[in-house]
């Protein structure tokens, strides 16, 4: 109950912003549809016109695609092909991550510490698109075996391979950060007492490592993966124009270019939204993994 | 262990007590990532100011700067000693241009922390100092900016304003206002508590000279913190828009825009890719270092290596 209450304060600061963000959207582009959406009315009214009108599936019209097509369902297609790339990114990211930060929270300075910090280090520094073309340099051009760019060979539908690189070069920039925060974790709860307690009674350092230890480092971590989504979507948008995948990122880029407002401003919009949505889930989540931890 | 504790203090008896910020300095130059990080950062600073004396000079020709010079002879050509990281589709030399695109990246970098710092700043000040409603109000707009990945608020307002150097810088900038605004905030909250504080407002000092003279040289250490991390995701960030078409122009060179080139010709051209790309990696990892060497020198909790 607590955290729901609590989930609905924190919830309330993005809403403005998203409701803001449709109003300066459509000042450039449409004018009128600003006076229709009431902008002297206070802003939980505003808000709630909006999401009315969202929820009627309006969301303007696109001046690239021809009126028959909503934009609304337009901009859903691409998203079915970047929510499966950012989903298989962030669980590559998590998967090398956590073993990765727990091996060097572990031994703290030692050279497979410092080999980990390297590696997450050129995660952090590295821009995934370069990684990206990194990859096409080295895998789809050098070796040949996958392919360079697109979401299927053409005339056909999906294919796997085309699938591969895009996921590695967002996994990487995740896998970097969570790294990082995965070691330190680790290094704060290794020197606490419950630990000392479960070496005392003698439990086995597989259990004590896996059961007591990185379950709490985990704590922090999760705050962390869905701060850095954020950074994944983002990091998206980018890596889909490198790859040539035909989802939102690459949507936004040519709407941008095509000054196609409505498209741009329901694409952030949603992104937002599941921005929002994912921080709030880490939330809930944190709160569930730390029963200390209590909203009022 | 003993002995070496005795002679540290007999040496710090002998000499003037050092202060807060000579301390700091003595263990970030310890810390040898973040020398490294230094030492990059210079290099490639002072490479974006002398750029024209690095490079290719002006073609006395046509009055064309270097990085413009094409070269149609001379189009796609490997790395060499007359051309270090190779030619272009038009034959222009790659060097050159990235030692140009160093300085818009630069150029970006520090205009966007600028306008972030100040703004982030005063509103973190503002806020912690206030409070109540003024804190409530800045602190939610605040929160409106940070529920955007800050990548799409900067294409988003580029996308809107246009893209140009100076709306790129703009956007940065904005963009990374919370962040500031959230550390100095949190500072001057307990710094505001402080004795010194009270003093101050005793012997009449007035909010303004309170806040800028007494609470914010105390916030100063993370503030400093946070710009080289800021200056890392700037570049990141200006690179990203560059890449996107959303930044500066052709033909300035800009490293993301270098890229876009790199990604038309990858098939042909390996180096197009892989230099300028490696520019924005070295520049980006060296402000890491400095971020993490500054935190580490300045935060007193921080365990010695």
């Amino acid at each position: 109950m607590s955290i729901i209450i609590f989930s609905a304060v924190r919830f309330a600061p993005g809403d403005p912003a998203v409701t803001r963000l449709g109003m300066e959207a459509t000042k450039e582009a449409l004018a009128q549809e600003r006076k229709d959406m009431g902008l002297d009315k206070p802003i939980p009214i505003q808000y709630f016109i909006w999401v009315n009108k969202v929820f009627r599936g309006d969301f303007g019209v696109s001046s690239a695609y021809a009126a028959e097509h909503p934009v609304g369902s337009l901009v859903l297609e691409k998203f079915k092909r970047t929510i499966p790339l950012t989903i298989t990114a962030l669980l590559l990211g998590v998967i090398l991550a956590i073993p990765l930060g727990i091996i060097a929270g572990l031994k703290p300075f030692s050279w497979t510490d410092n080999f980990v910090s390297a590696i997450s280090l050129f995660g952090i520094a590295a821009p995934s698109f370069w990684v990206g073309l990194m990859l096409i340099l080295f895998f789809a051009i050098r070796l040949d075996w996958l392919p360079t760019s697109g979401y299927g060979p053409i005339g056909s539908g999906f294919k796997v391979s085309h699938f591969v690189l895009p996921s590695i070069a967002l996994g990487i920039q995740l896998m970097g950060a969570i790294t990082r925060y995965m070691r330190s974790g680790m290094l704060d709860v290794m020197s606490s007492d419950y630990i000392r307690t479960a070496h005392a009674k003698g439990l086995p350092y597989r259990t004590v490592v896996i059961r007591h230890a990185m379950k709490n480092a985990l704590l922090s971590v999760v705050t962390v993966i869905a701060l850095d989504f954020g950074a994944l979507l983002g990091g998206s948008l980018v890596t889909e124009t490198v790859f040539r995948w035909p989802g939102v990122g690459l949507m936004l880029v040519e709407a941008i270019q095509a000054r196609d407002y409505s498209i741009v401003q329901l694409i952030v919009m949603a992104i937002s939204f599941v921005y929002v949505i994912v921080n709030l889930l880490a939330d809930i989540a944190y709160g569930y993994l730390d029963p200390r931890i209590r909203y009022e | 262990m003993n002995e070496t504790k005795s002679d540290n203090l007999t040496i710090n008896l002998k000499r003037k007590p050092t202060s807060l910020w000579r301390n700091i300095f003595r263990s970030f130059i310890r810390n040898r990532t973040a020398v490294f990080g230094v030492f990059i950062i210079l290099l490639f600073t002072l490479c974006a100011i002398f750029a024209p004396l690095i490079t290719v000079d002006i073609n006395p020709d046509n009055n064309r700067p270097a990085y413009e010079e094409m070269d149609f002879d001379s189009p796609k050509l490997p790395p060499s000693l007359t051309h270090l990281a190779g030619t272009d589709d038009r034959g222009r030399d790659s060097f050159t241009r990235i030692v140009y695109g160093g300085r818009v990246s630069l150029q970006v970098g520090i205009l966007a922390m600028l306008i972030s710092t100040f703004i982030g700043v005063t509103a973190g000040l503002a806020a912690g100092y206030y409070g109540k409603w003024i804190d409530s109000l800045i602190m939610r707009i605040i929160d409106a900016i940070l529920a955007f990945p800050s990548l799409l608020l900067a294409i988003l307002m580029v996308a809107i304003l246009g893209p140009s150097l100076r709306n790129a810088m703009l956007a940065i900038g904005i963009g990374f206002i919370p962040s500031f605004a959230r550390v100095t905030r949190a500072n001057v909250l307990s710094i505001r508590e402080k004795e010194y504080v009270e003093s101050a407002k005793a012997i009449g000092a007035n909010s303004w000279r309170i806040m800028w003279l007494s609470i914010f040289p105390n916030t100063l250490s993370p503030i400093i913190v946070q710009i080289s991390l800021g200056m890392s995701y700037a570049i990141l960030i200006e690179a990203s828009l560059s890449f996107l078409g959303l930044g500066i122009q052709p033909p300035t060179p800009s490293w993301g825009y270098m890229l876009t080139t790199g990604r038309e010709l990858i098939e042909y051209c390996w180096w197009l890719t892989v230099f300028p790309g490696l520019a924005i990696f070295l520049t980006v990892l060296a402000w890491n270092f400095i971020g993490d060497g500054l935190r580490e020198a300045m935060d007193p909790r921080q365990i010695r290596r």
